[in-house]
């Protein structure tokens, strides 16, 4: 088990309560997470990811529980198992494309272990990805929303965590280079087995994934699969 | 950590300049006060080694120091060289050399004195008056110049040469009677450098036709007469530098001259006016100090403004960092690491600077105090500065770096609440 869920619920500060229906993840599923706004996808992630603290009910991760871990052991396990991806703007302006690949291990020495040559690895990413070579150098404001969404997607990939955890990374893109995109994604992942929890609003994004998780607005959660 | 900032710091190119730039401008500002400060004091102080007590006649302890020995200002009067005979018999007294000013040539004074005056009087940081070429005063019409004027007009040994009457460079030439270069100085970083030495007979020699000013009859009469040395030994000084035997013995020996009965005297301790004169700066400087710790404590304030204000812009940048594992404190830390860079190419562009400036500060001070003071390119007090500016920079990202802790531990990735 990747990932396991269990009565999770979270407080905002505005009194508003979310609760979470409760969610497993193998490995090497695939599971996309759809939901209208504010039905608390975002929180989720925080949560999923350790980023914020659980309130109420329990995460467990690779038979870690995060409730009984401290803010710096949760950032460890953040950076050792989960490659994050947002929607957009998921880049260091200030640093070239092989770099921001590399900020990827760069806060886990255990990550960084299951690199065997760090560049050798990313320039295999990046022809996995479908991206150019000559690309590693290049600052990232002067690449395509797609080649950032790729370059970005090789920094969540990198050094094999066993989880990707992605918020909306196509709803920047056209139908075909979102297809394209998750093609890639999923091919890279297949190799190592890793599991995929992805935001979405597509329906046709959804139905690529195994199985779905909608949330719903306030007061009215329930999962379907 | 740092290479991470440093780059951040880059893509920030031009609002970090301007926070480095004025950072620079504060830091410069109070080194080069400080240095100049610090230099003249220094400067001031090494030119009086030597002198224990300077007798001119009845005024200000501070405007006799100044136009004896920094030769700036005018005498009011002379003493009589009957007087100094006399007190020259003290028996605290070591040594005792008459100067007689008001010449000048070509804008650097002349200073008429006895041969002795080489022995006693010393250089910066009391090292003995060394000839670079030549011998001291000997005959009526030797000159011995001091290393700047020689450098600068370009004398050497056997060059003719006239005063002129008074201080100023458009003043009557005593074109009647010549003098010969029999020696050059070695530098010495004291208005020494910046003096034309003569003897005392020389400059009496070149008085005794004038009064009030005018030319009443040329030298030549006087020199037809054959006159001896003893001759022309002028009856009036216009000070006279002391050496005492023992420094215990100095307030009796002015107190002595101060109630001279014959004539009204003054008897000054070069050290105590020297403070008068710090005391008069003192003032000046502490309001210029205030102002360069104002700019820069602006200065300071500016990197703490920007810091904060470029965090709400930095929101995606730092919820990279914390996905990929980042924790609050090593986003803290970043924050404090650009501060402390900035805080450093600060400091770096400030020593550059001073160091310049204080190449031009040297040859300023020489031409218009007479003073060659030491400008190092980093003094003692230097590394606390920068070493304070870069602490101080690293604080001021301690309240940002706060704020950014808590915003990425209370909301996460995507909320912009900094």
């Amino acid at each position: 088990m990747i990932l396991q869920t269990q009565s999770l619920s979270h407080t905002l500060s505005t009194g508003e309560i979310l609760a979470f229906p409760d969610i497993t993840l193998e490995a090497g599923e695939r599971v996309a997470l759809v939901g209208p706004s504010g039905s608390g996808k975002t929180t989720l992630l925080n949560l999923l990811t350790g980023i914020i603290p659980i309130q109420a009910g329990s995460v467990i991760m690779l038979d870690h529980v995060f409730a009984a871990l401290s803010s710096r052991e949760l950032d460890h396990i953040r950076a050792t198992h989960i490659g994050l991806l947002f929607q957009t703007l998921n880049l260091l302006p200030y640093l070239d494309a092989a770099t921001n690949v590399a900020l990827g291990v760069r806060f886990s020495a255990a990550r960084r272990a299951r690199v065997k040559h760090l560049s050798r690895d990313i320039e295999a990413l990046f022809q996995a990805l479908g991206l150019g070579l000559e690309l590693l150098s290049r600052p990232v404001n002067q690449l395509s929303t797609g080649q950032q969404q790729r370059v970005a997607a090789a920094r969540a990939l990198l050094g094999g965590p066993e989880l990707i955890i992605a918020d909306e990374p196509t709803s920047a893109l056209d139908p075909v280079s979102g297809q394209r995109f998750l093609d890639a994604l999923f091919s890279s992942m297949d190799r190592d087995r890793q599991a995929a929890l992805v935001v979405t609003h597509d329906p046709q994004v959804a139905k690529a994934f195994d199985r779905q998780i909608v949330l719903q607005a306030q007061g009215e959660r329930r999962c379907s699969v | 950590m740092f290479s991470l900032a440093l780059n951040s710091l880059r893509f920030r190119a031009l609002p970090v300049s301007l926070i480095i730039v004025s950072l620079t401008l504060g830091l410069s500002l109070i080194l080069i006060v400080d240095r100049i400060q610090e230099g003249t004091r220094r400067g001031f102080e090494q030119t009086l080694s030597g002198v224990d007590l300077i007798i001119g006649p009845r005024s200000g302890d501070l405007q006799m120091l100044l136009y004896t020995v920094f030769h700036l200002g005018n005498a009011t009067n002379n003493v009589t060289s009957q007087s100094i005979d006399a007190i020259a018999k003290n028996p605290n007294i070591e040594w005792i050399v008459p100067i007689a000013l008001g010449d000048s040539h070509r804008g650097y004074r002349v200073v008429a004195t006895d041969p002795h005056y080489f022995e006693y009087i010393r250089g910066a940081g009391g090292a003995p008056l060394r000839f670079a070429i030549g011998t001291p005063l000997d005959a009526l019409n030797d000159v011995v110049l001091g290393a700047t004027v020689a450098r600068r007009l370009g004398y050497t040994l056997g060059d003719s040469l006239f005063l002129s009457h008074g201080s100023s460079p458009m003043g009557a030439v005593h074109d009647d009677y010549a003098f010969k270069v029999t020696g050059i100085l070695e530098p010495t970083g004291t208005p020494t450098d910046q003096a034309v030495f003569i003897r005392l007979e020389g400059f009496s020699l070149l008085h005794l036709g004038w009064q009030s000013g005018s030319r009443l009859f040329r030298t030549d009469r006087i020199l037809a007469a054959n006159p001896s040395l003893g001759d022309l030994r002028p009856r009036d000084v216009t000070a006279a530098f002391v050496g005492v035997k023992s420094r215990l013995q100095v307030f009796q020996l002015q107190r002595a001259i101060n109630e001279y009965p014959e004539e009204a005297l003054s008897g000054v301790l070069p050290g105590v006016a020297l403070g008068q004169l710090w005391s008069l700066l003192g003032t000046a400087d502490r309001a210029f100090n205030l102002l360069a710790w104002i700019i820069l404590g602006v200065a300071v304030i500016s990197m703490m403004t920007m810091t904060v204000t470029s965090l709400e812009s930095r929101h995606r940048e730092m919820s990279i960092l914390r996905a990929v594992g980042a924790s609050p404190t090593y986003l803290g830390g970043l924050l404090l690491a650009e501060a402390a860079l900035i805080g450093l190419a600060a400091s770096i562009c400030a020593t550059v600077i001073v160091g310049i400036a204080s190449l031009w500060a040297r040859p300023w001070l020489e031409t218009t105090l007479g003073i060659s003071p030491e400008l190092s390119w980093m003094a003692g007090n230097d590394w606390l500065t920068l070493g304070g500016v870069i602490f101080a920079g690293i604080l001021s990202a301690l309240i940002p770096a706060f704020l950014l802790y808590r915003s990425t531990l209370q909301y996460g990735l995507t909320e912009r609440r900094a």
